[in-house]
């Protein structure tokens, strides 16, 4: 069956982060994490719609090229609230923004819509491990304890810089890394599986730590 | 390539991509667990260091309602139960006797005022404390000074810090008051030297006596030494002790202040 196609691991994944996105933060005081059900429910649609055209054998990167945009404003407006608690991180974020928009503008203007921003996508998993790792420091120089095993912002940081630290190594060794393992994939294609599946569970459990954290603080 | 081949292929690959973060975040956990452990210990020695603090209040209390309780029983009580008995027994037959008796009569009433006086200011005494150590010792030695069996001689340093810290000194004053309890009740001394100077960001203390002296090694401390000890170590002080029999002892004391 065709449907079945569609039920990629990513997309399972991605699929079921989402709902757990719905289940704990729909009513959710802050609209910056109740904005990452809006951000996910646009990941899944974007990761059919480029498996659907792949299906298709037509080029499927230029719906990676949008969902690229909602990825740097999500990821680094939810950065700016967690590090907000240390510092005025806002310059950091505003420069970051008009960095990795800038690229992202110049890779339309050099070749197209329809090419993907790989150098977009390669500074922003950077400047993304450089955030994460930026609010660690301020997590361990900060005087006051945080306990970290229902810590909604720690699991967010944690899951995001694996995810962006593990795509930054594979983007550094694609090269090497360019070995077809089954017919129809290389061995990237596995790791980014790996990743994804640890992006997923670390935002969902973020998530679920996000609503039992607002549940305690209304009781 | 065989199934297993690629298996080990992938998972060796990810699992280097993801030792250094991993690490990582296994250090931040430990980190956490130990700033943790840190902060409860400092809570901990803080809510020690209050404990003590109202502890050195109370028995500060005490003491004064000692010394009052004593005064009024062995001074003022005496003092009223003579003026009762010379006014009791002035005989209106005898008129040379009577202006002797009223004028004895009025001595007494006098000096009651007088040592009224004083045990009001001792109740004082204790607020002297929070205008100022050095004040506060200078009052505790004058009642010391009071019973005749002591010469006290005081020297306080004039280049005292402008800040003071309201919690030391009353630790300090406590200090200086159990030491003179230990003077006066086993010491048998007829001198006492108390200096109190400021060097080196530290406050120093120092007692000495001319009287029987101990053995300090083998001196078991008593409750008093204790106190003294403990409460020096509370305010991340020291403590030295010299001492001999027969040949008086010397307590120096030092603090960082403030």
């Amino acid at each position: 069956m065709k449907v079945l196609e569609y039920i990629t691991i990513n997309i399972t994944a991605e699929t079921l982060c989402f709902i757990v996105a719905i289940f704990t933060l729909s009513k959710n005081t802050d609209w910056l994490w109740r904005s990452s059900i809006g951000y996910l429910f646009i990941t899944c649609v974007i990761e059919l719609i480029g498996k659907y055209l792949k299906m298709h054998h037509q080029p499927n990167q230029w719906p990676y090229n949008a969902l690229l945009v909602f990825h740097i404003f999500y990821t680094l407006f939810i950065f700016k609230h967690i590090l907000d608690r240390y510092i005025k991180s806002m310059p950091m974020i505003i420069s970051g923004l008009a960095l990795l928009l800038t690229m992202y503008a110049y890779e339309l203007i050099m070749h197209g819509f329809f090419e993907f921003n790989q150098l977009t996508y390669n500074t922003m998993s950077v400047f993304f491990v450089i955030c994460s790792l930026y609010y660690f420091y301020e997590l361990l120089k900060d005087s006051r304890y945080t306990g970290l095993e229902f810590s909604a912002d720690f699991w967010w940081a944690a899951a995001t810089l694996l995810f962006y630290f593990g795509s930054t190594a594979v983007n550094l060794f694609r090269g090497q890394l360019s070995v077809k393992v089954t017919p129809n994939h290389y061995l990237t294609y596995y790791i980014y599986i790996v990743l994804n599946i640890l992006l997923s569970l670390g935002w969902s459990y973020s998530f679920i730590c996000r609503k039992w954290l607002t549940t305690i603080s209304k009781n | 390539m065989a199934n297993n081949n690629i298996k080990e292929l992938i998972t060796v690959t990810t699992l280097i991509f993801l030792i250094a973060p991993a690490f990582l975040l296994l250090y931040i956990f430990i980190y956490n667990r130990r700033k943790k452990r840190h902060i409860e210990e400092k809570e901990q020695m803080r809510l020690n260091f209050e404990a003590e603090i109202v502890k050195t209040q109370l028995e500060i209390q005490e003491q004064t309602m000692q010394t009052i309780g004593a005064d009024l029983h062995d001074n003022i009580g005496q003092l009223l139960s003579l003026t009762s008995l010379t006014l009791g027994s002035i005989e209106l037959d005898d008129p040379d006797k009577i202006q002797e008796k009223i004028e004895a009569a009025i001595d007494l009433t006098g000096r009651s005022i007088k040592e009224m006086r004083l045990l009001g200011k001792l109740l004082q005494g204790e607020q002297l404390i929070s205008m100022g150590l050095a004040d506060a010792i200078r009052h505790e030695i004058k009642w010391v000074e009071r019973s005749g069996q002591y010469i006290v001689s005081c020297v306080i340093d004039e280049e005292m810090p402008a800040e003071n810290n309201a919690d030391k000194d009353l630790i300090i004053f406590r200090i200086l008051q159990e030491t003179l309890n230990n003077i006066i009740k086993h010491a048998q001394a007829k001198h006492i030297n108390i200096k109190l100077s400021y060097a080196g960001r530290q406050l120093i203390l120092d007692i000495n006596d001319d009287g029987n002296g101990f053995n300090v090694a083998g001196q078991s401390a008593g409750m008093g030494l204790y106190n003294i000890q403990k409460r020096t170590q509370i305010v991340g002080g020291q403590v030295v002790i010299d001492s001999a029999i027969e040949e008086g002892t010397r307590i120096t004391i030092f603090i960082p202040y403030p």
